[in-house]
């Protein structure tokens, strides 16, 4: 009773909130936490607990598929987030400078991977690559990788780019420094954190693809979720949970590295 | 300067890359999927270049009988419906779970909003398919819902909750669900807590506050929320495909089989071309709603 | 008067400045000439949007004019891009290069110059030392204070040498008490560099108690220019004098024109003098400045010049009085507080009034 009247006319109490939340991240956490503490259970019937085994996990890495599967996974996440990067990074140092007609449209179509649902794109460059008698496999994952990585990774810097002080680049020149070195010596040093995140988030977006990756996949360029796919389909094993568990540590550790790399000291 | 690059050749040089990834395999294979969504269908898988034909996009509603009669059928166009559906309740769920935690995140101190923040977008950078797993474990016969229910004695017989609207419902909203709060978050933190306060000194009660207060303010981010769980909703392949069963398939399943055992290019990307308007005109509404409420666009 | 294209720093010449950015163009400099003398503490002053930053901007070469020239010591800076110009700048939010440390950022000029690593780290060292900084050498830029920041900017910009140092209202995010310190610091290291600065601000107060030479600004036109006492004492516009110190602006007729000055009309009262301007015809309209501290009181009895008095504002120091004079114009005058009381006046009184013809100002316009 006393706790309501404190709270009347405070701004930062509103009654409910609390549990809403608590109820908001136990439905985002609860589901992964159960999926981790079923992947330590040594039952087989998977539900219920027994006793704390490691047991699945030793059998995913001796399980010579699912090494293939991660090998192909950190492969195709590698090449197409460094290329996506590079790519993405030239774009949007040159379009925070450049002034031109087809600039907007430019802007749109950097976007569009991530504006239309994956399915779309994936299917129609499955068609395309079909029509022109490109065999599916490792490359065109790759490629088509490439293609949704860079938004990814343009995005972030680009927006670093638009809040950082133009007049840093102005003191340089005033300082003596020619463009080319203004941009070495300042625009990148500055930039570079934001590179680095954008390429790790680019990395954890190729690495935990699923719906382009199976379509445009073919013999050769099954990943660790085309892999996690087919096992669910055909019936859960415990193993999947071991995968499954890591891939979401993988992936929370490389979103962590990104933050913090990502954290902007230069802003004022 | 010595040996300078034309602006043209520069952007050439340094935009171009970026423009021609997207630009080769992203919209010619778009625009070659319209192409392929009016042309005949080639029975062993793929299309018979250059025939015109609607008929992709007549058998959305009708279907060819023997005697090449068209009758009607529902069936596709209830899938399509189901998407929609199905989305707007997951838009729907979304904003009611996401708007109490992001005035709640919003009102918290600056280090609590950060480590909230932070805690709610870590999901969304975790495997989809995996977190759609994860509810497998939870709904399925003898999985961890039920499990508990029976444990504690309330059920005998598992109830049936895998392979349900619902299931696919709750998989959409626990996949998208950062999305909706993000957003609400951003432009609710950019309130001042002095308005609250002040609505609070003009006698208003706190419903009123929410309702002329608050809610105006959140306005921007709620349509951009809604919109951000609705379309990648509507497209959703891995959920429907993890926790829907044959009876509860969405748009993207349907795009999908037409590329698998059912082998029909052309009906497959006439329905891609329906997702994709369906998408624009849910982006048109947006875009239209944000000029209307004057909120500032990204 | 500086007709020696020596000692000429800089050389503004019929320079205007047109952004048009699609939407319509604004004139942001409208015909500007000016000189700048060589060594000289050189102020730009008008209130904000008048164009003095953009002006800097073209003098340090991020800007090219839409017309005119600016010459840096006899030669054309037209096509010389910012890298390649002996000007540096102290930024108005300093623009220090926050992944750098001080040091790294005081040396950074000289290393664009190709200098050697001797030099560099010697002159490093001295304008640390210039600006009492040397023990934070090492520091990054996030870890320091504003007033800090502010040295190191200017220390930054100090040590390449420039033949003009370019200042943007550097000492306007700054408090108070650290603005004070700051504006004595400056004219010593200006005083020390010989290097000429030409500095913006906002503030009359700064720009009267720093500078050799004042040009008042208003929208992109240069009013005024000249040492701080003869635009204080004689200001020649009504915006240059409202806009420094506090002023009376009072309309008056011309009279005889005499020896002693020019004998000037307050509606039906006379009495008023001003030192002689050129010839102007008896009955002509003129505007008039004085400063409420040039008003000389001199108590209820009744002289040529009186006025009513209607409020008297204490204010520490001194007193101001409000008058209303005989033709309505209403007039301020300030008295030092040279005793505990002072007079004994009271609103409704008749109090007369003086001042000398120096001490007023005939506006031109
Ligand atoms: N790049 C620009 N484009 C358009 N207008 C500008 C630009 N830079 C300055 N201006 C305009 O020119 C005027 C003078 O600006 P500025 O020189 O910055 O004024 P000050 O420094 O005296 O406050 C302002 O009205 C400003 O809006
Ligand atoms: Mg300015």
């Amino acid at each position: 009773m006393s706790n309501k009247i404190k709270h009347v006319g405070n701004a930062r109490h509103w009654p409910g909130l609390l549990l809403a939340t608590v109820f908001f991240f136990a439905y985002v956490y609860l589901p992964i936490v159960i999926l981790i503490a079923l992947s330590f259970n040594e039952n087989r019937t998977v539900t219920v607990w027994t006793s704390f085994s490691f047991d699945w996990y030793k059998m995913a890495f001796q399980n010579r598929d699912i090494i293939n599967a991660a090998g192909n996974s950190l492969l195709i996440a590698t090449v197409a987030s460094t290329t996506a990067t590079v790519i993405a990074t030239l774009a949007a140092v040159r379009m925070s400078v450049d002034n031109f007609k087809g600039k907007t449209i430019f802007s749109g179509l950097v976007a569009l991977p991530i504006t239309v649902p994956e399915i779309v794109p994936a299917v129609a460059t499955l068609m395309f690559f079909a029509s022109l008698g490109i065999t599916l496999g490792l490359g065109t994952v790759i490629i088509a990788h490439i293609a949704f990585c860079i938004p990814f990774a343009y995005l972030p810097i680009r927006a670093r780019l638009e809040g950082m002080d133009p007049r840093l680049v102005e003191a340089a020149t005033d300082l003596y420094a020619s463009p080319v070195k203004a941009f070495f010596k300042v625009t990148l040093p500055l930039l570079l954190p934001g590179i680095l995140s954008g390429m790790v988030l680019a990395f954890i977006i190729s690495l935990d693809d699923f719906v382009t990756t199976f379509f445009l996949g073919g013999a050769g360029s099954t990943t660790l979720p085309i892999y996690i796919f087919s096992l669910v389909k055909t019936g859960v094993t415990p193993e999947v949970n071991a995968i499954s568990s890591l891939m979401l540590l993988l992936s929370i550790s490389l979103v962590s590295l990104s933050l913090f790399l990502g954290r902007d000291q230069s802003r004022k | 300067m010595a040996g300078r690059l034309s602006p043209i050749k520069i952007r050439a040089l340094l935009i171009g890359p970026a423009a021609a990834v997207i630009g080769i395999f992203v919209v010619i294979p778009l625009l070659l999927m319209a192409w392929i969504s009016i042309q005949g269908r080639d029975y062993s898988g793929g299309v018979i270049w250059g025939e015109l034909s609607g008929e992709a996009y007549l058998r959305m509603i009708f279907e060819r009988e023997l005697d090449d009669s068209l009758s009607v059928n529902l069936n596709y166009i209830m899938i399509v419906l189901r998407s929609v559906w199905l989305s707007l309740l997951t838009t729907v769920i979304s904003l009611l779970v996401g708007f109490p935690t992001a005035l709640f995140m919003a009102t918290r101190t600056p280090k609590w909003k950060a480590i909230l923040v932070f805690m709610v977008t870590l999901p969304f950078w975790t495997n989809l398919l995996v977190r759609n797993y994860a509810w497998i474990l939870l709904l399925r016969d003898h999985g961890a819902i039920n499990g508990t229910l029976s444990w504690l004695g309330i059920i005998s017989e598992p109830l049936p909750l895998l392979h349900t609207q619902l299931a696919v419902a709750i998989g959409l909203t626990y996949s998208f669900l950062p999305f909706m709060v993000l957003p609400i978050y951003a432009s609710l933190e950019k309130m001042d807590l002095r308005l609250v306060e002040s609505a609070f000194d003009l006698y208003a009660t706190r419903f009123m506050t929410l309702r002329r207060i608050i809610i105006p303010l959140a306005i921007p981010g709620i349509v951009a929320g809604c919109i951000l769980v609705f379309v990648p909703s509507l497209g959703a392949y891995v959920t429907p495909e993890l926790l829907g069963g044959g009876k509860t398939l969405m748009i993207g399943n349907l795009i999908g089989l037409q590329f698998g055992a059912a082998r029909n290019w052309p009906f497959g990307a006439a329905l891609g071309i329906l997702l994709l308007a369906l998408v624009m005109i849910s982006l048109t509404f947006y875009a239209l709603k944000l000029k209307k409420t004057g909120g500032d666009t990204k | 008067m500086r007709n020696n294209t020596d000692s000429i720093a800089v050389s503004v010449r019929e320079v205007s400045k047109i952004f048009d950015d699609g939407s319509g163009a604004f004139v942001a400099l409208d015909n500007v000439s000016l000189d700048i003398g060589s060594n000289e503490f050189f102020t730009l002053l008008g209130p904000s949007g008048c164009g003095k930053t953009t002006l800097l901007r073209l003098i340090a070469g991020f800007e090219q004019p839409s017309q005119g020239q600016i010459l840096l010591h006899g030669e054309n800076l037209e096509q010389l891009p910012p890298f390649k110009r002996p000007v540096n700048t102290v930024f108005q939010n300093y623009a220090l290069f926050p992944h750098m440390t001080i040091a790294q950022n005081i040396a950074f000029g000289l290393e664009m110059l190709g200098r050697p690593r001797q030099e560099i780290n010697s002159t490093v060292d001295e304008m640390l030392d210039l600006v009492q900084m040397k023990s934070l050498a090492d520091r990054r830029i996030t870890q320091i204070s504003g007033g800090q920041q502010q040295r190191v900017a200017l220390a930054r910009a100090l040590a390449p040498k420039p033949k003009v140092l370019l200042l943007d209202e550097p000492l306007s995010a700054l408090d108070l008490q650290l603005r004070k310190d700051m504006q004595i610091e400056l004219k010593r290291l200006q005083l020390e560099t010989g290097i000429t600065f030409i500095f913006v601000t906002h503030d009359q107060e700064e720009a009267l108690t720093m500078s050799d030479r004042i040009a008042v600004m208003q929208g992109g036109h240069i009013l005024q220019v000249g040492p701080p006492r003869d635009i204080y004492e004689h200001p020649q516009h009504r915006f240059v004098a409202g806009f420094i110190g506090e002023i009376n602006l009072l309309q008056a007729t011309a009279g005889k024109t005499n020896p002693e000055g020019l004998d000037l009309q307050l509606g039906e009262m006379s009495g008023l003098k001003t030192e002689a301007k050129s010839q102007v015809t008896p009955g002509t309209k003129l505007a008039l400045a004085i400063r409420p501290e040039r008003i000389l009181l001199a108590g209820p009895d009744k002289e040529q010049l009186s006025g009513k008095l209607i409020n008297v504002v204490y204010h520490g120091t001194d007193t101001l009085y409000h008058f209303t004079l005989p033709d309505g114009q209403s007039l301020r005058a300030r008295r030092q507080n040279t005793d505990k009381t002072g007079p004994e006046w009271k609103s409704g009184d008749i109090i007369s009034w003086s001042a000398k013809p120096d001490s007023v100002a005939v506006l031109e316009d």
